[in-house]
């Protein structure tokens, strides 16, 4: 039996690649550039302690390998990514970037063109596994005459070709195959074409910044900025910063990391304090099931076409808004979880700095926004945070255990994975009304099916008509984020244990 | 059983050692045949660019891919049954 095929976020996930060992040594390189005190023209030296063989490795140039690299410690830096062939050495433009305060700008994600291998965009080609049969059912199904027998094989003139696939649905052999650029085919959007030159291009009128194209390109050619270096110095500087942790943080650094043992670990590379995302969660499910309530209760607004649409994702929310402005309204306006956490830390302490740690690339997008970066100073990865945790030389599985981390509901814990938040909201909302009646509800992780279902929904094809719509741009939840170190399954049971210790299964309304 | 011991430090954990767990607890023929444990720090990693680090049977493999792993185990875990079906 095949095994089944794989949506094109999930093939590489979960398998540790050249790709990711690279992008995950830049990020350690440069914090540990920073922890060390280095002088600024060091960093010139990364791509060579990065590549060290004088052999090419993974690409056909060493040069080529090293300067994929430089690219990417710019991004590591926060900086800007140079035109294409412009002579850019990184210590012309590090000094700016070895700051405190946030200096990482628009665009967030981008293309390291030096990397990108100009992948065709789409095609259908015929393999070897072409017998050249008698029927030949590829030639007369092709509404183009694109398909012909040259030299006893199937042949596609790609020039004619409309890409139906029609070929591809009759070959009794499984012979002609299906070819899309890995990052297009991950982007929900469509915000990824090609230059005049074949390279990658980001439509950034388009693009949401959800960061599924960097992990799903097979070169590594795609990367987004990075803030950990204006992190490190905030604390080294005496900054009280303070992490938020998002939901999906545990399980994340390895199976003998408990929750409290990051709590230590963090407090050891020098935060103040640590906060759970998932107490800010719990604000959003609160706040999300009374607008449910509010709706239930007047369902006739805008002729019944109304529903609730979930805030937490902001690629979610931003492609919604894009795709369907005239529902945009529905999209609730509530903070998201990492900024109500944020929120609540400044209240507390009006000097705080904010770190939000978690798997989203989409949340720095956020951070765009002078409403959000109000509350919110500075966003990294789990992945970046790993690379802090090695460059300062402090491991999470090796530390004591502090005090419990935090006290927020199951509900609010169990949100990075698929479905729970709709499922938070519709625990929330039963206990506000104090009824087990179903509320027609519907959800979908990745973008490309959230726009498959709010076309749906406009389109009156769900019925009944949903009232709460819950959208995650990440596949099965922001357990599958660009930024997250664990493996889906393992992240996910990992989530689903540490919400079943929560003290309470619901938030507790204040 | 085969006892088989993988690095879970965080530089072992960053460097593909949570996809070498994946891959041992997904597959039921190795997972039947080997005692697993979750090591802390084995400290090894630190000598040049080793991580991943495993050890079989006490013997040490380091720079660890999933499918060499497999490959390893599967290779023992064959000719300890052959062994026993003697």
């Amino acid at each position: 039996m095949p095994l089944p095929d794989l949506d094109i976020f999930e093939k590489l996930r979960g398998i540790f690649t050249p790709v990711t060992d690279i992008r995950r040594k830049v990020l350690i390189e440069v914090a540990k550039m920073v922890t060390q005190g280095k002088e600024t023209d060091y960093v010139e030296t990364l791509p060579y302690t990065i590549i060290r063989k004088n052999t090419p490795t993974y690409r056909e140039s060493v040069f080529r390998e090293r300067a994929v690299v430089r690219e990417r410690v710019r991004l590591a830096l926060g900086l800007d990514l140079k035109e294409f062939g412009a002579h850019a050495p990184i210590i012309d433009d590090a000094g700016p970037a070895l700051v405190s305060n946030k200096v990482i700008a628009e665009p967030l994600i981008n293309i390291i063109k030096i990397g990108c291998q100009q992948c065709p965009e789409k095609s259908y080609f015929v393999s070897d596994c072409c017998m050249g049969c008698m029927a030949h059912p590829c030639v007369p199904v092709c509404p183009k005459s694109a398909v012909a027998m040259i030299g006893g094989k199937s042949f596609i003139d790609q020039g004619l070709c409309i890409k139906c696939g029609r070929c591809m649905q009759v070959c009794p052999y499984g012979a002609i195959l299906y070819r899309e650029r890995p990052c297009a085919s991950a982007c929900g959007v469509g915000a990824i074409r090609s230059d005049a030159e074949g390279f990658a291009d980001i439509d950034y009128e388009v693009c949401v910044s959800c960061g599924l194209c960097i992990v799903s390109c097979p070169f590594g050619a795609i990367g987004e900025k990075s803030e950990i270096v204006q992190v490190l110095l905030s604390i080294k500087k005496g900054d009280r910063v303070y992490a938020e942790l998002a939901p999906s943080f545990v399980g994340q650094f390895g199976p003998l990391v408990k929750p409290e043992n990051i709590k230590k670990a963090l407090s050891l590379i020098g935060f103040t304090g640590i906060a759970e995302v998932a107490n800010g969660a719990d604000l959003a499910i609160i706040d999300e099931s009374r607008k449910l309530q509010s709706l239930v209760a007047d369902i006739s607004i805008d002729g019944g076409c109304a529903f609730v649409g979930t805030s937490c994702c902001p690629s979610w929310v931003l492609a919604a808004r894009r795709a369907h402005p005239d529902m945009a309204r529905y999209i609730s306006d509530s903070y998201t979880p990492m900024v109500e956490t944020a929120r609540r830390i400044k209240e507390a302490d009006e000097g705080a700095r904010v770190v939000f740690i978690g798997p989203c690339v989409s949340k720095k997008m956020e951070c765009f926004n002078p409403l959000v970066s109000e509350f919110v100073d500075f966003v990294i990865t789990f992945e970046e945070l790993a690379a802090l945790f090695l460059a300062k030389n402090v491991d999470p599985s090796g530390v004591s255990e502090e005090e419990s981390i935090g006290t927020a509901s199951a509900a609010g814990r169990s949100y990075p994975v698929a479905g729970n938040v709709i499922q938070a909201i519709l625990g929330q909302y039963r206990k506000n009304v104090n009824s087990s009646a179903d509320i027609p509800h519907a959800s979908a992780d990745t973008l490309k099916d959230c726009l498959d279902l709010l076309n749906k929904i406009e389109k009156k094809r769900i019925v009944p008509q949903p009232l709460l719509v819950a959208g995650m741009a990440c596949p099965h939840g922001c357990i599958g984020g660009p930024g997250t170190l664990a493996p889906l399954n393992r992240a996910k049971a990992e989530v689903e244990a540490f919400a079943k210790k929560a003290p309470f299964q619901l938030p507790i309304v204040e | 059983m085969i006892q088989v011991k993988i690095c879970c430090g965080l530089e072992c954990t960053a460097r593909g050692g949570q996809e070498l767990l994946d891959t041992l607890e997904s597959d039921p023929l190795v997972l039947s045949g080997i005692s697993l444990i979750y090591e802390h720090c084995m400290d090894s990693c630190r000598n040049g660019d080793l991580a991943p680090v495993v050890t079989i049977e006490g013997t040490m493999y380091t720079s660890m891919t999933a499918d060499r792993l497999s490959d390893l185990l599967h290779e023992r875990i064959e000719a300890m049954s052959a062994i026993a079906g003697r």
